[in-house]
Order: structure tokens, then sequence, then C-alpha cells
């Protein structure tokens, strides 16, 4: 529980610091392994603070994304889970 | 009962993974909403959030305190310590440091503007490629006098952008070359009004037709604001078989060179055309004129010729008004 939080803190920072690079890939790394739904709300409080003048919530958009992916693929790429 | 246990164990797995694709889907729908519909509260939020973390950003990147300054890029402070060392040796130090203080005076002074109109300095604590968006971040807010809309220069006249929003101590500014910004710009060469459209990272893309004279180093301005020269064509695309070509304009000064801005204290109005002709003209005039002291500077008006031979000196002066 306590890693879940010090990384889902460490996507809020990089997201809110920079590279931009560095925050998609700690959230991806974060959805792999934890796959938490919190990190949908990072992603949208990056964005509410660089991204309200854009077309899209990038690191909303992304995070859902993967998320969802992650979640789809799971099954498919584990051999043992039957 | 083992099968049992097992099918248990499968239907919990599944409605486990239900219910996080059911939260993410929830959590993405509330997201967008808040987007799109209330984008102030978000931001009001997010930035109530992010204050922490954003200070510890703002004390760490711009703080003149021990610490920081000891973290901050240690090599390159070595290496400029060393380059320091060496150009002290070679001048005599106190010269050196006298030419520093003089161009970080002379950028201050032209960030807070000649004219006497009243600006606000203003550090860049984020930059487009800290962020996926072509933002600027300051470390200056509301309370500093940070009002939306309010033009965003580098240098003395040079617009960047304009304010977006503020926070209590900070402030997010929308570059001109943010993707799909239009914005009407001048290009001296052609001599032509046009419409730029950012393209990110600090660059604009003009399109003019064929016939057109465009060439790479025509300088352009964005004359409904100042007569700042924003930059410089430096990559002209052209093709016979195309009706338009496009130059693409870079700033002087890169975007990754940006240390500190000079906001304004007003917010933008529009702007009329005879605005930007006035600006054309001044930007004609500061480009061309160089302050030349009155003991050096010959001309019709003053000039005085003398010539001397060898039995007569002879002194003619001419006060003929152009």
């Amino acid at each position: 529980m306590m890693l879940r939080i010090v990384s889902i803190l460490l996507v809020l920072v990089t997201a809110a610091t920079g590279p931009w690079w560095l925050a998609v890939i700690c959230g991806l790394l974060y959805i792999v392994w934890f796959r938490g739904a919190e990190i949908v709300l990072v992603g949208l409080l990056a964005d509410g603070v660089y991204g309200t003048g854009s077309v899209l919530p990038w690191y909303t958009t992304i995070f859902t994304l993967t998320l969802l992916l992650a979640e789809w693929l799971r099954p498919h790429v584990f051999i043992y889970n039957k | 009962m083992k099968k049992f246990s097992s099918t248990m164990k499968g239907s919990s797995r599944r409605s486990s993974v239900t219910k996080r694709v059911k939260l993410t889907i929830i959590f993405a729908v509330f997201g967008a909403a808040l987007f799109y519909l209330v984008p102030r509260l978000l931001f009001g939020v997010a930035a109530l959030v992010m204050l922490p973390i954003v200070a510890v950003q703002s004390w760490f990147y711009e703080s003149s305190a021990s610490l920081p300054q000891f973290l901050r890029d240690r090599s390159a402070l070595v290496a400029e310590m060393q380059q320091l060392e060496q150009q002290v040796l070679e001048h005599s130090g106190d010269q050196h440091s006298l030419t520093l203080l003089k161009e970080e005076n002379a950028e201050l002074r032209s960030l807070l503007a000649e004219d006497g109109s009243e600006r606000i300095l203003a550090g860049v604590i984020a930059r487009p490629n800290q962020l996926p968006y072509d933002v600027l971040m300051l470390d200056q807010g509301r309370v500093d006098g940070i009002v939306e809309g309010a033009p965003v220069y580098i240098g003395n006249q040079t617009v960047i952008g304009y304010v977006q929003s503020t926070t209590r101590h900070t402030a997010l500014v929308t570059l001109v070359t943010t993707p799909g910004f239009s914005s009407t710009v001048f290009v001296f060469g052609p001599d032509i009004y046009t419409t730029a459209v950012g393209m990110g990272g600090g660059q604009l893309r003009i399109g003019v037709p064929q016939g057109i004279e465009l060439n790479e180093g025509d300088l352009v301005i964005v004359p409904a604001v100042t007569s700042g020269v924003y930059g410089a064509v430096t990559h002209v695309e052209s093709s016979p078989t195309q009706p338009e070509q496009f130059g693409f304009v870079s700033p002087e000064l890169p975007l990754q060179g940006i240390r500190l801005v000079a906001v304004g204290n007003t917010a933008l109005t529009g702007s009329s055309f005879e605005t930007a002709q006035a600006n054309v003209t001044a930007a004609n005039t500061d480009l061309f004129s160089v302050p030349v002291p009155d003991d050096v500077l010959v001309t019709v008006g003053t000039s005085t010729a003398t010539s001397t031979g060898s039995t007569s000196t002879t002194t003619a002066t001419t006060t003929t008004d152009l």
C-alpha cells in the first residue's frame, strides 16, 4: 500500500514538474503494476493545471486508454490465470 | 468443493476487473465533463492540489538559497565556474563583472519597457519541453498583479503570448506558437500582412501565394500588439506544383533559453488595422535606425566639409534641410 501511495505521488510530481515524457512513463508503469483507476484523477489534475486551454486533456486520455487496454490485455498475456 | 472454489475465484476476479473498468470509465467521464464544462473550476482545484509541488519546484529552480543553488545542475555550474575563472584571469575580474552586470541590467530594463509602461517581471518555471502543452508557467500570480489576458514579452517589444489563467502565485501563458493559434503578422522583405499559424515549440508557419518572394531571413513582427520583431523566416517550403508556399518562423530567442519574461499590467484589447500599421512603421524606424552621437553623425543639415590645399584652406558648411 505504501509503495502504491509513493508511486502515485511520484506520478503526480513528475506530471507537475515535467518533463512530460517522464510523467507518462511513470504513469504507464503505475498502470501496469497496480492498475489503479486513481491514475486518471492524477492525469486530470495535471491537465487541469496546464491544459485547460487545450483541445484534449492529454494526460487523462493517455492514462484512461492505457488503463482500459491493460485490463483488456492482461487475461490474454498471462498463461496461468485459468 | 475444489470446483466450487475455482468457480468462485474466477467470478470474483471477473467482478473485480469489471469494477475497475467501470471506475476508470466513471473517472474519465467525470474528468472530461470537468475539463470541457467547468475548466476554471478544474483549474482552481488542480492548482490548489499542485500548489505545494509548484512551490517546491519554484524554490528549487529560482531560489537563491544555498541548498537549491548547490543542487542546481552542479556540473554546469562547475563548468561555468572554470570558464569564469579563466575569464577573470584574462580580464582581471572587475571588468568582466561590470560587463555582466551591464548586460543583465540592459536585459531587465528591456523587459520592463523603456517607454514607461508598467510591466511585471516573472521567472519561467515550466516550459514546453517539460509539458505536453505549448505553454509557460510563471512564478508570479494574482497577488503580484498579473491579470488574465495580459500580453507577455521577451525583450522590449516582442510579444510571445498572453496570460491564459492565474492562481495566487503562478500564471499560465499561452504562446502565439500554440498549435492552431492564428495571429496577424507583417513580413519585412515582401512587405505583406498575412496570417501565421502556431506549430508548437516556438515555431510559426506563414502561408503566402507562390508569386510572393519569401526568403529565409525575412523579419516577422506581430503588429497587433507591439512593433517588436518576433523572429525571422528560417525555412521556406515551396513546391512549384502547389499554389502556396510556407515560411517557418523561429523567435530570436529560443523558448528553451527564456529565463525571464515581462507581463503587461492590463489585458489585451482588440487592435485595429491603423494600430497595426503604426506598429509596422515604428518597427521600420527601429530596425533601420541606430542612435549615433551628434559629433559622429554626418548629415546634410549639419555637415561640415573641410578641404586643405597647398596654398589655401577652405571650410564650407551646408545648411540645407531635407
